[in-house]
């Protein structure tokens, strides 16, 4: 009976197989200099990315004719106080892309 | 002396010019740069402007004709795009982003579709949208 338990437990096993670990395993590592930078890389350069379309879609594009529409204006008041903070953080994020990719172009 | 000057001349020229890049942004910030929004309007509001203002009514008019071309196209962009990604690919994460993707592609498609249809490019919508935005400033006061 106990070698029949034991099978139907590695039968149950399927359920849980997406529980697993996903490669690469960041959590087994301690974070290190080279890969963060890196990583902190790619992360600017998504959010710069992303402020530069939005920044484009949403003042150059739709603003041309959606201003009138009282839920668009609130969406551009509502930028309009979170612009300081916004704006510090892409100088920071263009700073750091720029060095870190300056760097990398150098070093590799 | 000389060095100082030359610094002064190359920055107030380079000033001159991206303040004269980004004063389209002007338009906005004159109604957004304040503590508290402009209150709420509706569009009777708007149409009421549209029928009081003989030069930039009819511009106003079509800017807001536009606007449906950019939803039909954001409609159309974000369900087909998102169901196509679904039906490859069964994942949510992906059915959601193409979801977005498909809506901002979709949407710029339609005002494309919109600015040759109803030849926006002829018209200076943006002054239209600031002379409601002014006129709605001073009937709410």
């Amino acid at each position: 009976s106990t070698i029949s338990g034991d099978i139907k437990t590695t039968q149950e096993e399927p359920k849980i197989k997406s529980f697993r670990p996903l490669s690469p395993h960041l959590s087994v590592y301690q974070p290190q200099m080279n890969s963060m930078l890196s990583i902190f890389n790619r992360i600017s350069g998504v959010y710069l990315t992303g402020v530069t379309f939005a920044g484009y879609l949403l003042y150059l594009k739709m603003g041309m004719i959606c201003l009138t529409y009282p839920s668009f204006y609130q969406v551009l008041y509502h930028t309009q106080q979170q612009l300081p903070v916004i704006t510090s953080v892409t100088a920071l994020a263009a700073i750091y892309h720029t060095i870190k990719s300056t760097h990398s172009l150098l070093t590799h | 002396g000389d060095s100082e000057s030359f610094v002064g001349k190359n920055w107030n020229g380079l000033k001159d010019f991206w303040s004269d890049r980004l004063s389209f942004f002007e338009n906005y910030t004159r109604f957004t740069k304040r503590d508290a929004p402009l209150p709420s309007w509706s569009s009777s509001d708007v149409e009421e402007f549209i029928a009081s203002d003989p030069v930039h009514g009819p511009t106003l008019k079509t800017a807001r004709e536009a606007v449906t071309f950019g939803v039909t196209g954001a409609a159309l962009g974000a369900v087909s795009t998102a169901a196509f990604a679904w039906k490859y690919s069964r994942s949510p994460h992906g059915a959601a982003l193409s979801f977005l993707g498909g809506g901002v592609f979709g949407w710029t498609f339609g005002q494309e579709v919109a600015n040759h249809t109803l030849q926006l490019y002829k018209l200076d919508t943006m002054a239209a949208q600031v002379k409601f935005m002014e006129w709605w400033e001073r009937k709410s006061q």
